[in-house]
C-alpha cells in the first residue's frame, strides 16, 4: 500500500518531503478554527507515519488562528504529533500570530519563527 | 487617513471590550499590511481577555456555589450537631469523653447510670469510678489502644454507683479527637438487668438441664443432614458419649426405611411423626426405640434439623406380643368353652363381647351382637328380666358383688327354647368397681329333660314296684334296717309298710340270728336261691330270692326281690313223682334198643360182605335219594341188602309191622311216632337228636350197614326243613366215613325248588343195581 505524502484539506495542503518534514501550505487568507486544527493534526499524524514529525508551517497567507486552535497546537494534542515546529512568518499578520503563539500560548514542543522557508527547513533538517 | 481610521476602529473596539462586549474584534483586510498585523495581535489579545474573563466568571460562579454549599453544610452541621447532641443526651447508654484520664464530657444517661451529677463527674479521674479489680485491665486496654494495638472494643467491668455500690457495666470505647486533642469516647451500658437475665437464663438452663436429665426418655437433635448435634444424658448413655457428630444411620440395626419416613419432616412438615426403629445401643445390643420427631426451623422458616424423643420399647413390645398371645389364648379358650359366653356392660346390660359358640347358636356375627342388650337377644324382651318370670342374675350379682347362678329359658333365633344355667361373675376395674360381667350360659335343656325323665322313671318304677307280683325289700347295709318295701312284699309278710319299715332285716327277711346274715356276715351269694320269708305272725313262706347290692343316695343297700314259691314247691313234688316213673320207662326203652342192636350184630357177623360190594360197587358211603314215585326201588334196595345179609335198619313213619310187610322181610324198624309202645323202638318226630343217636349207634355196630329212612315229610312237618336238612347233612357226614349207606325216601314236591336242590346236593340219585 502506498504511503501518502500529501493531504489536501479545505484550508491547507499538507505535504511530506523527502526528509520527512511536513509542510503546511495554507490557502490564501484562511482563518484557522478549532475544527481545522483538529483535521490538520490528524493529517500530520498520518503523514508522520507513526512518528512525531517535524513541521514547517507557513503562516504567510493565514489571517487568523483562533485561541482554541492555538491552545490545541500548543497543548498535549499538538505535542503528541509534532516533534518540532518551524513557523515561516513573512507577513505582518503571520508574524503577529507566530509571536503570540510562542509568547502567550507557550507550546510544549520546540518552536521557532523564521522569515524564510529556507531557514526554517535548514533548522528542521538539523533534527531529521 | 488610513491610520486615523484604524485608530478610530481600535478605539471603538477597546471601548466595546471595556463596556463588557468581549467579542468585539478588529477587521483584517489581508495579511500583508502592518495594521492588519496589529489588528491580528489586538484581536488575539481580545480573545485571551474574553477567555480569561469567561474563566474568571466561571471561577467566581463556582466559588459562589462553593460558598452556598458551605452555608448549606454549615446549616446541616448545625442541625446535625443539634441532633447529635439530642441523641447523646437522650441515649439510654451513658456517653462519656475521657481525656488524659479525666472525664471531659458526660451525658444525662451517665448521671442516671452512676447516680452522680454531671458536675460531680466532670474533671474527675475515671479510674476512681472503676472497681479496683478492673482498673488494671482498663488501663492496659487504654494504653494498648493509644499504641494502636488490637483491643476489644467492648468489654464488661464493674463501676461504683454513688448509692448502690458496685454495678455491672458494659463499655464500648473508641479514640476520637475532642477539642483538638485525642480522647476516648466511651459508651456505658448498665447491664444489671442483663446480668440478672443471664443469671436467670443460667438458672433456667440449669433447670432445663435438670429437667432434661430427669426425663427418662432419649432426646436427640439432628441437623438437616441427619447428623446428631445434641443429646441429653439419657441419649448419651444409650448411644455412647461420642454420638455427637455421627449420622443417625450409624446406629441403625438392620434394613429400615426411617430416612424415607422422616423425609416429609426434612421437607418442613410440622406434624409430630411417630416412628419405631431398631437401633444399636452402645453395648452393641439391638433395641427397639419409639421416636417422636418434630422439625426444627430457624427464624426464617428454614429447616435446620429435627428434634426427637425416643423411648426403648423393646420389653414393651415383647410384653405386647405376650399380651396379644395371651389375649389370643384367652379368646381361644373362650371360643372353645363348650357353653355360650358373653361379656356384659353392667350399666345397660349391653353385650361387649361374645364367644363363637354364642355367635353360632344365635347365627350372628360379632358386629351384629356388639351393643345389643342381652335381654333382647336371649329373651326377646325390651327391658331387663324381672319377676315373675326369669329374674336377672346380673341384678343379683350387683347386689351381692358375688357370682350368681340362675336357670333361664332363652329363645334362639329360630324360635327354639333353650334351658340354660346362667352363671354371672363380676369384672372389676382398678378401683374395685364392677364394670362388666362374664355371662356364661350352659345349655341344660337335655339335663332338664333327663331329670324329668328320671323323675318320670322314678314314678314309673314306683308304680311298677308297687304293682310288681314279686316282693321287693330294700335294706340299709349299715344298720341293717328295712328302708323300703313294696305292696307285694308287705302282703306276703302280712303287715303294713309302716309296720315293716324300720325293722331289722332278720325280723322279716330271714330267720338268721344277728351277725349271722348270710350275705353281709357269711358272704353268701343269693341269686335265685330258695329261702324263707318270715311273716308278721312268725310263719315261714318258701321264696325264690335274689339279693343285689345297690347304692341309693350314696348309701350301700341291698335290694331283695323274691317270689312266693309255695305253689311251685307243691308242683315240684308231683313232678318228682312223675319223673321217677319216666325214668323207669326210659330204662325199658334203652333195654329194647340194646337187644335190637345185638340182633343186628349177630346177623352182620353171619353174612359175607363181598356180595354187597359186588351188587353195589359204588354205593358205599353215600345217601341215596329216592323220590316218592320211586319208593318201591328204595324198598327193593333195602330188601336186597338184607338178602345179602348186610345189616339193615328201617326208620319209618309206618308202624314196624306195616313196614316189614311192605318190604317182605322181617327186619328191625324204628317207628317215628309220638307214641310209646312197649317192645318197640319209638322215636318222636321232634326228637331229631335221639334219631341221630339211634343211627350213630347202628353204624357204630355195623359200619357197612344200610338204613332206609321213610317218613321225611313227617319229620319236616314237626321240626321244619332246616333241622331236617341238618339231619340229612349229618347222615351224609356219617356214612361218608363208612362202608355203609342210606336210602332216603322224600317227596320233592313238598319242598320248594331251593330246598329240593339243597337236599339233592347232599344225596345221590337213588337206583337199584341190576334191578
Amino acid at each position: 500500500m502506498m504511503e501518502e505524502s500529501i493531504i489536501e484539506l479545505p484550508k491547507v495542503i499538507m505535504k511530506r518531503d523527502g526528509l520527512g518534514i511536513i509542510h503546511f501550505n495554507y490557502r490564501k487568507d484562511v482563518e484557522i478554527e478549532l475544527e481545522d486544527a483538529i483535521m490538520e493534526l490528524s493529517a500530520a499524524e498520518k503523514l508522520g507515519r507513526g512518528k512525531r514529525c517535524l513541521v514547517l508551517i507557513d503562516l504567510t497567507d493565514v489571517k487568523k488562528v483562533s485561541k482554541e486552535a492555538r491552545d490545541l497546537y500548543s497543548g498535549e494534542e499538538g505535542n503528541g504529533v509534532i516533534k518540532r515546529g518551524a513557523f515561516c512568518v513573512v507577513s505582518p499578520v503571520g508574524r503577529m500570530i507566530g509571536n503570540f503563539f510562542m509568547g502567550i500560548n507557550k507550546p510544549m514542543m520546540p518552536v521557532k519563527l523564521f522569515d524564510t522557508r529556507g531557514k526554517a527547513i535548514s533548522w528542521l533538517r538539523e533534527f531529521v | 487617513m488610513k491610520n486615523e481610521k484604524f485608530l478610530k476602529e481600535v478605539t471603538v473596539a477597546i471601548t466595546e471590550i471595556a463596556s463588557g462586549n468581549l467579542s468585539a474584534r478588529l477587521s483584517i483586510t489581508n495579511t500583508e499590511g502592518e495594521r492588519d498585523g496589529i489588528a491580528a495581535g489586538i484581536n488575539m489579545l481580545f480573545e485571551e481577555l474574553e477567555a480569561m474573563t469567561k474563566l474568571q466568571n466561571a471561577k467566581t460562579k463556582a466559588l459562589m456555589n462553593i460558598m452556598e454549599d458551605m452555608e448549606e453544610t454549615k446549616k446541616i452541621l448545625e442541625e446535625s450537631e443539634e441532633k447529635y447532641s439530642a441523641l447523646v443526651e437522650s441515649s439510654g447508654d451513658g456517653i462519656i469523653v475521657i481525656q488524659e484520664g479525666e472525664l471531659k464530657f458526660v451525658n444525662d444517661a451517665t448521671e442516671h447510670i452512676l447516680g452522680y451529677k454531671k458536675h460531680e463527674l466532670i474533671g474527675k479521674d475515671f479510674l476512681d469510678f472503676i472497681a479496683p479489680e478492673y482498673q488494671g485491665m482498663v488501663m492496659k486496654n487504654y494504653m494498648d489502644r493509644i499504641e494502636g494495638k488490637e483491643v476489644p472494643a467492648t468489654y464488661e467491668l464493674e463501676l461504683s454507683h454513688k448509692n448502690s455500690g458496685i454495678m455491672p457495666i458494659e463499655i464500648t470505647s473508641a479514640l476520637i479527637e475532642y477539642e483538638g486533642e485525642p480522647a476516648s469516647l466511651v459508651f456505658i451500658r448498665d447491664i444489671t438487668e442483663r446480668k440478672k437475665m443471664e443469671s436467670q437464663m443460667r438458672t433456667l438452663s440449669t433447670q432445663k438441664n435438670a429437667i432434661l436429665s430427669s426425663i427418662p426418655d432419649i432426646i436427640m437433635e439432628v441437623d438437616e443432614n441427619k447428623i446428631y448435634t445434641w443429646s441429653n444424658d439419657v441419649g448419651m448413655e444409650f448411644f455412647g458419649d461420642d454420638v455427637i457428630g455421627k449420622e443417625a444411620s450409624y446406629y441403625f440395626f438392620g434394613e429400615q426405611d426411617t430416612y424415607d419416613r422422616i423425609e416429609p419432616i426434612i421437607q418442613g412438615d410440622e406434624n409430630v411423626m411417630y416412628i419405631e426403629s431398631w437401633q444399636l445401643r452402645r453395648d452393641g445390643e439391638p433395641r427397639l426405640l419409639a421416636w417422636w420427631c418434630k422439625v426444627v426451623k430457624d427464624g426464617n422458616g428454614v429447616v435446620t434439623g429435627i428434634i426427637s424423643t425416643a423411648r426403648d420399647i423393646t420389653e414393651q413390645k415383647e410384653a405386647e406380643k405376650e399380651l396379644k398371645k395371651s389375649a389370643e389364648f384367652t379368646k381361644t379358650v373362650i371360643d372353645n368353652i363348650p357353653d355360650q359366653l358373653i361379656i356384659l356392660d353392667v350399666n345397660d346390660l349391653s353385650i361387649v363381647g361374645a364367644n363363637q359358640i354364642f355367635l353360632d347358636d344365635y347365627e350372628m356375627n360379632i358386629n351384629e351382637v356388639m351393643g345389643k342388650h342381652c335381654y333382647k337377644l336371649t329373651h326377646n324382651l325390651d327391658s331387663p328380666c324381672h319377676e315373675p318370670n326369669d329374674t336377672c342374675p346380673i341384678h343379683e350379682m350387683m347386689k351381692t358383688g358375688k357370682p350368681h347362678t340362675k336357670e333361664h329359658v332363652h329363645f334362639l333365633n329360630d324360635g327354639n327354647e333353650m334351658i340354660v344355667e346362667v352363671s354371672v361373675s363380676p369384672i372389676r376395674n382398678e378401683d374395685g368397681e364392677i364394670i362388666q360381667a362374664i355371662h356364661l350360659m350352659k345349655d341344660i335343656t337335655e339335663r332338664k329333660k333327663a331329670e324329668k325323665e328320671l323323675k318320670d322313671n322314678e314314678n314309673r318304677l314306683h308304680t311298677i314296684l308297687e304293682n310288681l307280683q314279686a316282693g321287693v325289700v330294700i335294706i340299709d347295709v349299715e344298720d341293717r334296717e328295712i328302708i323300703e318295701v313294696n305292696n307285694m312284699a308287705a302282703n306276703m309278710m302280712g303287715a303294713t309298710k309302716y309296720e315293716i319299715i324300720g325293722n331289722r332285716c332278720n325280723r322279716f327277711m330271714c330267720p338268721a340270728e344277728d351277725d349271722m346274715c348270710p350275705i353281709l356276715d357269711l358272704e353268701h351269694r343269693i341269686d335265685n336261691s330258695e329261702r324263707v320269708l318270715l311273716t308278721k305272725d312268725g310263719h315261714e313262706i318258701p321264696i325264690l330270692k335274689t339279693v343285689m347290692p345297690i347304692v341309693i343316695n350314696g348309701r350301700d343297700c341291698l335290694i331283695e326281690s323274691f317270689v312266693d314259691i309255695s305253689q311251685q314247691k307243691h308242683t315240684e313234688k308231683i313232678l318228682k313223682e312223675e319223673k321217677s316213673e319216666l325214668a323207669q320207662k326210659n330204662e325199658d326203652l334203652e333195654l329194647s334198643l340194646h337187644n335190637m342192636l345185638v340182633n343186628i350184630e349177630k346177623r352182620h357177623e353171619s353174612s359175607p360182605n363181598d356180595l354187597a360190594q359186588e351188587a353195589l360197587p359204588d354205593e358205599e358211603g353215600v345217601v341215596f335219594l329216592f323220590p316218592l314215585d320211586n319208593e318201591r326201588n328204595a324198598f327193593e334196595y333195602l330188601k336186597r341188602k338184607a338178602e345179602q345179609n348186610i345189616p339193615v335198619l328201617g326208620i319209618s313213619r309206618s308202624p314196624p309191622a306195616r313196614f316189614q310187610k311192605k318190604l317182605g322181610k322181617d327186619i328191625d324198624v324204628v317207628w317215628l311216632t309220638s307214641n310209646h309202645e312197649p317192645d318197640m323202638v319209638c322215636v318222636a318226630p321232634t326228637d331229631v337228636a335221639r334219631l341221630s343217636m339211634v343211627i350213630t349207634e347202628f353204624f357204630k355196630r355195623a359200619p357197612e350197614g344200610v338204613i332206609l329212612l321213610d317218613g321225611s315229610e313227617y319229620i319236616i312237618s314237626h321240626v321244619g326243613f332246616p333241622r331236617y336238612l341238618n339231619l340229612v347233612q349229618f347222615l351224609n357226614d356219617k356214612v361218608s366215613m363208612l362202608n355203609g349207606s342210606m336210602a332216603v325216601i322224600l317227596d320233592l314236591e313238598t319242598l320248594d325248588a331251593k330246598e329240593a336242590r339243597q337236599v339233592e346236593r347232599e344225596c345221590v340219585p337213588g337206583y337199584v343195581s341190576g334191578g
